[in-house]
């Protein structure tokens, strides 16, 4: 498990790609470039969970609070979110 | 709403769930995006007004946390200058506010202040010839927050992580009895100590923590919480006569986990009126986990990335700020019990186990090796003249040389320094040691 800590700086999401990116760092140019995917398939509460990470990372963007994401080691895909 | 461009999101019976599911994350963004007054850029095909994306277009400073009266305040970005201000502005009003801290990366305002009126309004840096982006905030009065965070360091796994606590209790010499820390009685004091520790282990001549931009990898949290009873447990400094205050190291972890911290370092900050020296317990790295090799003198030496128990200093309200306190205690609690210790020079004992910046000689009258120590294929000579304030006789310790021959040792007593002691800085070794300490664990 890996994670990253920092403030939201920037959310990036497109139809046209499998993935919302999100920007966490200390400062807008020291940056993590993460992600939460879209599903697709599968079952309707796993798009409602990485919708509502997503809500999540939004609000925190905006309010400047800190968080702390989680992601499997050499991967990006954010599995779980921690408003500071 | 002039100049505007109707768009559309539109939800459609025959989206698929995941589709549905997309679209109603698009429109939660873009109503915390308006609600929020944040500018996004929204995409949606040509010829086409349905929305498929949107990108909160970052703008070139971030504030840290909610804008609250009286409490912290911080702004990052990047290649800030010197001469900042921070400037909050509505349509009818505009309040300048000179910060107490300037980095390249980071502004900090000590206590937020009342001026600043409550409510909407936007937040910028400014500077002669200088104007950074805009970004909306909410400024309200009410209860600072209890743990704070200045700067969120490095973004990775578990970065390098520097407390500053307000210790609720005090304990006794001799671990008797407890009793309410009166830190807790004064916010001011604290933040105006805080900031005092920032700028001495940031600002000054001695460069360690600008190396290789450590400073902007670091993240600095505050922990000042007026809830907390006089408890042993919540005791995080202990008294020692005459007058020195000493971190009660093993309690640390304890009560920082209660929010939510595991810090490599912790300063507690204490307002006891009858010991106010300061004091530091080094760190103890955890062994168990990975670290990078060095050689000191031909033996192997690991600095660890990782902490078990973090180094601490206690820190008065009450001190002299004149000095370097706060990077000289730093010098101690950064450095590990088992993996090398950095200790005091201003007298004569040293310490069992590896210690970095002090060796002895069989006796006084021996001369002083030419050469202190190797460390990493470099030799590094010994200080002969003691920083030019000269070893007394009957002392058996030596130093590795200064860096600064003109002023003492800031791990010496650099209150001897003629003039500018906050100029005072590390020996060549200890500094080459611990930028690679530092780097392992802070760059971890």
């Amino acid at each position: 498990m890996a994670s990253t800590t920092g403030l939201v700086q920037r959310i990036y999401i497109d139809a046209n790609a499998e993935n919302a990116c999100v920007f966490i760092g200390p400062t807008p140019a020291n940056v993590e470039l993460l992600f939460v995917p879209r599903r697709d398939t599968g079952p309707a509460h796993t798009s409602a969970f990485l919708t509502s990470m997503l809500d999540a990372l939004g609000q925190a963007l905006v309010s400047q609070h800190e968080v702390i994401v989680q992601y499997p080691e050499n991967d990006g895909e954010i599995y779980s979110v921690e408003l500071r | 709403m002039a100049g505007t461009e109707i768009l559309t999101l539109q939800f459609l019976s025959y989206d698929t769930p995941a589709n549905t599911e997309y679209k109603r994350a698009l429109s939660k963004l873009l109503t915390i995006a308006f609600c929020s007054r944040r500018t996004v850029d929204v995409f949606h095909d040509d010829n086409d007004a349905r929305i498929v994306g949107l990108d909160f277009t970052p703008p070139n400073i971030s504030p840290v946390g909610p804008a609250i009266h009286n409490d912290f305040y911080c702004i990052t970005g990047s290649n800030i200058p010197d001469t900042a201000e921070v400037v909050f502005e509505t349509p009818a009003l505009s309040v300048a506010i000179t910060p107490d801290l300037r980095r390249p990366y980071w502004v900090l305002i000590e206590q937020l202040s009342a001026t600043v009126p409550v409510g909407a309004c936007e937040v910028f840096l400014r500077a002669p010839g200088w104007k950074s982006d805009r970004v909306p905030v909410i400024v309200r009065s009410g209860s600072p927050l209890t743990v704070r965070t200045l700067y969120s360091g490095r973004p990775k796994t578990e970065p390098y992580t520097f407390v500053f606590a307000a210790t609720p209790a005090i304990q006794a010499p001799g671990g008797g009895l407890v009793s309410a820390d009166p830190v807790l009685t004064n916010r001011t004091n604290f933040h105006d100590i805080v900031r005092h520790c920032l700028a001495n282990l940031l600002t000054l001549t001695e460069s360690l923590l600008r190396t290789e931009n450590f400073e902007a990898n670091i993240r600095f949290v505050t922990i000042f919480d007026t809830s907390q009873g006089a408890t042993t447990t919540n005791a995080l400094v202990g008294q020692v006569a005459p007058n020195l205050i000493e971190p009660l190291r093993d309690r640390l972890n304890g009560f920082v986990g209660r929010y939510a911290e595991n810090p490599d370092i912790v300063f507690c900050i204490t307002a006891n009126t009858t010991n106010t020296r300061a004091s530091a317990w080094f760190t103890t790295d955890d062994d168990s986990r990975l670290g990078v090799n060095s050689t000191y003198d031909g033996v192997t030496r690991t600095h660890r990335r990782f902490t078990d128990v973090p180094g601490s200093a206690a820190i008065s309200t009450l001190m002299d700020t004149t000095g370097l306190t706060a990077i000289h205690e730093f010098g101690h609690a950064a450095s590990d019990f088992n993996n090398g210790m950095v200790i005091d020079l201003y007298v004569d004992g040293t310490r069992s186990g590896f210690v970095v910046n002090k060796k002895m000689r069989a006796q006084a009258t021996d001369s002083i090796p030419n050469n202190f120590a190797t460390y990493g294929g470099t030799t590094f000579q010994s200080d002969q003249n003691r920083d030019g304030l000269g070893y007394p006789n009957t002392w058996t310790s030596y130093h590795p040389a200064l860096v600064d021959t003109a002023r003492p040792n800031l791990m010496d007593n650099y209150w001897q320094a003629v003039s500018q002691i906050q100029r005072c800085r590390l020996d060549g070794l200890t500094f080459n040691w611990f930028t690679d300490r530092l780097r392992a664990k802070i760059l971890r």
